[in-house]
């Protein structure tokens, strides 16, 4: 159980052995770094995204962040709701995995609905190397900002 | 003649296609399994501290984390000639225990049933096939109630297994060792809660729902048999003498027989690999050659006597003598809620054995060589004493701050590489982390093997895994894994012979070959998952740019 002061869970998913596909996870590790509000959990989220599901039904609020393709200039930084793409027909992230967008779905069969915010980093190479590309590690910062000032931080 | 191709089938994390021939009358005539990602994760291990290979493999696949922390684990501890004391072996019981039953129910509600059930008009109902549903309306609206609260239960059993095994869903406390965890009575009574309302779950509902299943699908008994041959690994030690709750062994033509790690072989014929085929995985390297000739899978062919064997549930309790009704899907249902009751209930007993404030972790000291043969009482004896003098600083804040310790050492030394090559006009870290300090803390909590082999052998919930370690000079040399899915969705091998589910698809009927729910009912039974693991998220017809941020 979480204590009760805690409101919002910023999630970083990703695999850290596969180089920019770990990005969320290493967000997280550099928010550790930071003083932020104790009402704020830090979550490695590694490859489980399915076990987050109890952080969606526990928090008012939940940030994402993954490493997200679309095929714009390598480190673009994407900003969804899942509100955002719901009238897409389709509406999923991806056919292959349980995804976050699945998980969404599943807090709300148990009555929970959070505010979701997804930051998506489009990565440059996904390859077995647990270094991230120069690209992606120079991005951080960034990311870093963006969630601050989605938590009014800044 | 016609071809059906599934990409992908599996619903969990995963790149497995499958491809089918049918002939006129719609039977299946040959099949393909393809895992369709290249894994070859364990070459990045070379060169790195025994140590690293815990907190690393795990990271491979998000869904049997914990598995892969034990088997290497293991494979340290075995060429180290080092057994955990009971503590932390109960320890490693109950957070694996707890991935069981939580990976286990997952698959029969979250990634069975809808080959079965017809839902409501919504997602994850929907797309699906609408082929040959045959529950009542009210059996379904049961069904898809409990699919709900599975979703729950299966959270619960999360939160349990964090409460030994730390942070989750990648445990850090895990080690060549144990466990660095000492439970307060506190923690044990918070767990036996826990373990309550999930044990009462499984042996009602899930009992009831997969009783429901095998009842409106009972030809399901006769399909998808394949080969009929079993391998289990072993899994739950249940004493420090090597008793096991699901032991190993094999079933060979009906007979139970034993299991020998040296029987294993890796064929490659079929595979995208130019390294040597058959080779047992304490000598296997692993060179991709994606396109080589002949070949269509990243899977290798793991093979025991050279004979295609099917890992799971089902061999565990086969071996075990708990479930022995037939090999076929149905099989494979009532045999996984068969052990996940009989993990529940054993939890319960494990739970009564652990003595409050003592650590599972016992440090292996400086181990030169794999050839040391001190004899079990001594070791038990050992362990006893550095459990005991631990305990005297019987503190679980000190435990939990070793524990964190270990576990952000990897974390730390990732940021540590970031930061480093990051130094061209980006911040640095506000608390910069030196990599070299990184590993050496590794070093230092995980193990001190300095050469030797070992091998390290589990069961992940959808069956057995191995680690293979070689090291020389505190370095790991060598390194391999063999896991479940690739016994299970294993390619043709040198010698011709089919993998397991291609062999238990080949001659299934197939009713409607536009919908071939039979197909997918049958790989499912296997609970495949291949993911081992990119994560990328891809979207869809989704104009992305749209959704770019503006520079702040």
């Amino acid at each position: 159980m979480i204590p009760e002061l805690k409101d919002t869970v910023i999630i970083g998913i990703g695999n850290i052995l596969l180089q920019d596909d770990g990005v969320g996870v290493h967000v997280i590790k550099q928010l550790e770094n930071e003083m932020l509000p104790s009402t704020i959990e830090l979550v490695d989220g590694g490859t489980s995204t399915l076990d987050m599901l109890g952080f969606f039904l526990d928090y008012k609020k939940v940030i994402v962040v993954d490493c997200l393709r679309a095929g714009l200039k390598p480190g673009t930084i994407y900003k969804i709701k899942p509100e955002d793409i719901s009238h897409y027909e389709k509406e999923n992230l991806s056919i292959h995995d349980v995804q976050i967008l699945d998980v969404v779905r599943m807090a709300k069969m148990l009555d929970k609905t959070p505010l979701v915010v997804i930051f998506g980093i489009e990565p440059e190479k996904i390859s077995l190397e647990l270094e991230m590309t120069k690209t992606i590690i120079s991005k951080i910062p960034e990311i870093v900002s963006h969630i601050k000032k989605e938590l009014k931080l800044n | 003649m016609s071809t059906i191709v599934l990409d992908p089938i599996t619903r969990l994390e995963g790149h497995l296609k499958i491809s089918v021939t049918l002939d006129a009358s719609n039977t299946v005539t040959a099949a393909e399994a393809t895992g369709n990602l290249y894994r070859g994760f364990e070459n990045m291990l070379v060169g790195r501290n025994p140590g690293d290979a815990a907190f690393l493999t795990q990271r491979i696949c998000g869904v049997c984390p914990v598995s892969h922390a034990i088997a290497s684990s293991k494979a340290t501890e075995q060429a180290g000639n080092f057994t955990p004391n009971l503590q932390g072996l109960l320890l490693r019981d109950l957070i694996q225990g707890a991935n069981f039953i939580a990976s286990n129910i997952l698959h029969f509600y979250q990634l069975a049933l809808l080959d079965y059930v017809q839902g409501p008009a919504m997602h994850p109902w929907t797309p699906g096939y609408s082929q040959d549903f045959r529950f009542s309306a009210a059996d379904s609206q049961t069904l898809m109630a409990n699919y709900v609260t599975a979703l729950s239960i299966r959270r619960q059993a999360q939160e349990m297994g964090a409460i030994f095994g730390g942070k989750l869903p990648h445990v850090g406390n895990v080690v060549p060792g144990g466990v660095t965890a000492s439970p307060s009575s506190a923690d044990i009574a918070n767990f036996s809660d826990y373990l309550g309302t999930i044990k009462a779950f499984i042996q009602s509902e899930y009992n009831a729902d997969v009783n429901k299943l095998a009842t409106a699908y009972s030809d399901y008994y006769q399909i998808g048999k394949g080969y009929g041959n079993l391998i289990s690994y072993g899994v739950f030690d249940t004493n420090i003498t090597g008793t096991q709750l699901f032991p190993a062994g094999t079933v060979t033509n009906g007979a139970v027989g034993s299991f020998d790690a040296a029987n294993i072989k890796e064929y490659v014929g079929h595979s995208w690999y130019s390294s040597p085929s058959g080779a047992n995985p304490s000598s296997e390297t692993t060179t991709p050659s994606y396109g080589k000739s002949g070949a269509y899978t990243w899977l290798k062919a793991p093979r025991y006597n050279d004979v295609a064997y099917e890992a799971g549930s089902l061999a565990r309790t086969w071996v075990s003598g708990d479930y022995r009704n037939g090999i076929s899907v149905m099989d494979r249902h009532l045999a996984r809620y068969t052990e996940t009751s009989k993990i529940a209930t054993n939890m319960a007993t494990w739970l009564s054995q652990l003595q409050v404030g003592v650590s599972g972790y016992t440090n292996m000291g400086t181990v030169t060589s794999s050839g040391n043969t001190g004899s079990d009482s001594e070791k038990d004896s050992e362990n006893k004493t550095g459990s005991e003098s631990e305990n005297s600083s019987d503190d679980k804040s000190v435990s939990e701050t070793d524990a964190t310790t270990a576990a952000t050492v990897v974390a730390a030394a990732a940021t540590a590489v970031q930061a480093t090559t990051s130094a061209t006009g980006v911040a640095a870290p506000a608390t910069p982390v030196d990599a070299t300090t990184a590993a050496t803390a590794i070093a230092t909590n995980a193990t001190a093997v300095v050469a030797g082999t070992g091998i390290g052998l589990t069961e992940a919930p959808r069956g057995a895994l191995g680690h293979w370690v070689t090291i020389a000079a505190s370095k790991i040399s060598q390194y391999q894994i063999v896991t479940p899915t690739c016994w299970n969705a294993s390619p043709m091998d040198d010698a011709g012979n089919v993998g397991p589910i291609e062999m238990a698809l080949i001659g299934v009927n197939v009713a409607n070959s536009a919908e071939p729910v039979e197909l997918l009912r049958i790989v499912h039974s296997f609970d495949p998952c291949t993911g081992c693991s990119v994560h990328v998220m891809s979207p869809e017809g989704i104009e992305m740019s749209n959704f770019i941020v503006q520079p702040l």
